[in-house]
């Protein structure tokens, strides 16, 4: 080895160092993860109780008045022509007619009578077929339990014992087989009557066996009346709050899977609703975004730490195993501290996750004719072209540029003093965010690389 | 027990009996050529593995089987058959091998041949 190389101790020291870094790094993803679910466990559950919320204000109560007019509110026009007064009404008299002919079938009427399992018929005659059967089915198992009781059968050894004639072997096998069997008899004197017996037996275990499955399927049609029964009669208990949960679910479920600009829209001139919806969809947004942000920087993290591992792996064999050392110009390549540059990643993807993950200004979506969440959370100074729902809202919006000040504001009928502070407020983090990338301290995706990090850490206790 | 330790059992057993066994026999009469584990060219009584490992049962096919055990029916010669499919225990053999040589001598004295 010339002086220009390192040695195998010294190869040996960096790729511990750096395997020591990749570990730090596989270690902190998994903290990562599970803040990640449970932030997203609890986003779940504040959409719910915001998507409920709006369902109560845009569905009330279940008749036609209220239901024209959260159809006419959120556009789900076909919906009062469905009549879901008539078909509750309708299922109801279903339900009330089912559980009566239930209640007089004598299965679930005389279930007691019938079914109970020390007392019932049925279990009693299952128990006298089973207690039947016992002896007659130890005569075949003890018959079948012989290795060669199937051969002496197929043979037909004890009806015609002449059928393998006495020079061959077998003979004398299925001769000393028999012998066996019918010793395990003791009032039996030869196979013949083994095998009637065996015959007898055989038959009407069968017959004991279709009987017993016969009576077990009852005592189980039975029981699946009951099941029905309790279930029917837990639906007609319910059937109101139900029904009207359901036309709540599909109300919701077209709000939020609508353009949320053309949403906020038409609920327009009804502000509770437009509060509660943008509430609803904004929450929506935020879990679809902190998702997307979290899989997008997990499975390039991975990637990465994946193909360092291998490159620590690869130095260790050659520099290492084999002996050979390292050649200092690739040694000072390998041997790199690459904490600061997982440090800076950490730091661009906590500032993200953080800056969506922190957004709850959820009205300010009323002064934007076209709505996305993305851009109201990030103020538009981040990338969310990753993220398929951004950019599907980018391909129907060709046009549409993000206004921190959006004129509409101005106008709005429903804009209250806190909304003009809201903006201003709006307005002030926009010129404190330029003032800051003026001076080269931002760190958004466009231009992360060239300048230290100030932002978020996901998992760090001390706040940066 | 294998074929080989049931051939010297049988061989021990026949000759305790009384009989003088030439092992390996070509037994050639009538047509009928095969060769035969065990036989007494004198007194016609003998044993045969029927193993599809050693080609026996390209000389025992169908219609030479047919042919020796309709002689043995009509008494000519007695053979103990025994298939490759036999399940071989010492006991069997011995259960086996004396009740063939039992009924060889029932038959023998039915036919007035002394043994």
């Amino acid at each position: 080895m010339n002086s220009q190389s390192y040695s195998p101790q010294q190869v040996l020291r960096a790729v511990q160092a750096q395997r020591e870094l990749l570990n730090e790094q596989w270690k902190r993803l998994a903290e990562v993860e599970r803040l990640h679910n449970i932030e997203r466990e609890k986003i779940i559950a504040e959409r719910d109780e915001a998507a409920l919320d709006l369902s109560k204000a845009m569905l009330p109560a279940l008749d036609a008045s209220s239901i024209a007019r959260a159809a006419q509110l959120c556009g789900l026009v076909g919906l009062p022509a469905e009549d879901l007064p008539g078909r509750r009404e309708a299922r109801r008299a279903f339900l009330v007619s089912r559980l009566r002919t239930i209640s007089v079938e004598p299965l679930y009427r005389d279930r007691e009578l019938l079914r109970h399992p020390r007392t019932g018929s049925i279990p009693q005659a299952i128990a006298e077929n089973s207690e039947h059967r016992r002896p007659l089915a130890e005569v075949v198992g003890k018959c079948e339990s012989h290795a060669r009781f199937a051969r002496l059968m197929e043979v037909g050894f004890g009806i015609d014992d002449q059928s393998v004639p006495w020079w061959r072997f077998s003979y004398w096998s299925d001769r000393s087989a028999a012998s066996e069997i019918v010793a395990t008899f003791p009032a039996k004197e030869n196979f013949s009557e083994v095998r009637e017996d065996y015959v007898r037996a055989k038959e009407a275990v069968a017959i004991f066996d279709a009987e017993i499955h016969k009576l077990r399927a009852t005592i189980a049609a039975g029981e699946a009346l009951d099941r029905e029964y309790v279930a029917l009669y837990n639906e007609h208990q319910h059937i109101d709050e139900w029904a009207l949960q359901q036309a709540r679910v599909r109300i919701v479920r077209h709000m939020l899977e609508a353009d949320a600009s053309l949403m906020t829209q038409r609920l327009s001139r009804h502000k509770d609703e437009t509060l509660l919806f943008l509430r609803a969809s904004g929450l929506s947004a935020k879990l679809t975004y902190l998702d997307a942000i979290h899989k997008k920087n997990a499975d390039e993290l991975r990637t990465e730490l994946n193909a360092q591992k291998a490159k620590i792996d690869g130095v260790y064999q050659r520099g290492v195993a084999k002996g050979r050392g390292m050649p200092a110009d690739k040694f000072q390549i390998f041997a790199v501290n690459r904490g600061p540059k997982y440090e800076k990643r950490w730091q661009r993807w906590g500032k993200t996750y953080q800056t969506v993950q922190s957004y709850d200004h959820w009205d300010r979506g009323r002064f934007y004719e076209d709505l996305l969440w993305w851009d109201l959370m990030t103020r538009g100074r981040h990338d969310g072209s990753y993220i398929r729902e951004v950019t599907v809202f980018h391909q129907s919006h060709p046009h549409y540029e993000y206004d921190p000040t959006p004129p509409r504001h101005h106008h709005h009928p429903a804009a209250t003093q806190d909304d003009e502070r809201d903006v201003q407020s709006d307005r002030d983090a926009a010129a404190r965010s330029a003032e800051v990338d003026g001076a080269g301290g931002d760190n958004d995706d466009h231009n992360a690389g060239d300048s230290p990090d100030t932002g978020g850490d996901l998992t760090a206790t001390d706040a940066s | 027990m294998t074929e080989a330790e049931a051939r010297s059992r049988l061989l021990a057993l026949f000759t305790e009996a009384g009989f003088s066994m030439v092992e390996d026999f070509r037994f050639d009469e009538e047509g009928v050529v095969v060769d035969l584990d065990g036989w007494d060219p004198t007194m016609r009584v003998g044993y045969e593995f029927i193993s599809r490992e050693f080609g026996d049962q390209l000389q025992f096919d169908a219609q030479t089987l047919a042919s020796f055990e309709a002689r043995m029916s009509r008494g000519d010669l007695h053979v103990l058959l025994i298939d490759e499919r036999d399940v071989l225990t010492a006991q069997d053999v011995d259960v086996a091998c004396r009740g063939f040589l039992s009924e060889c001598a029932a038959h023998r004295s039915k036919s007035g041949i002394a043994r």
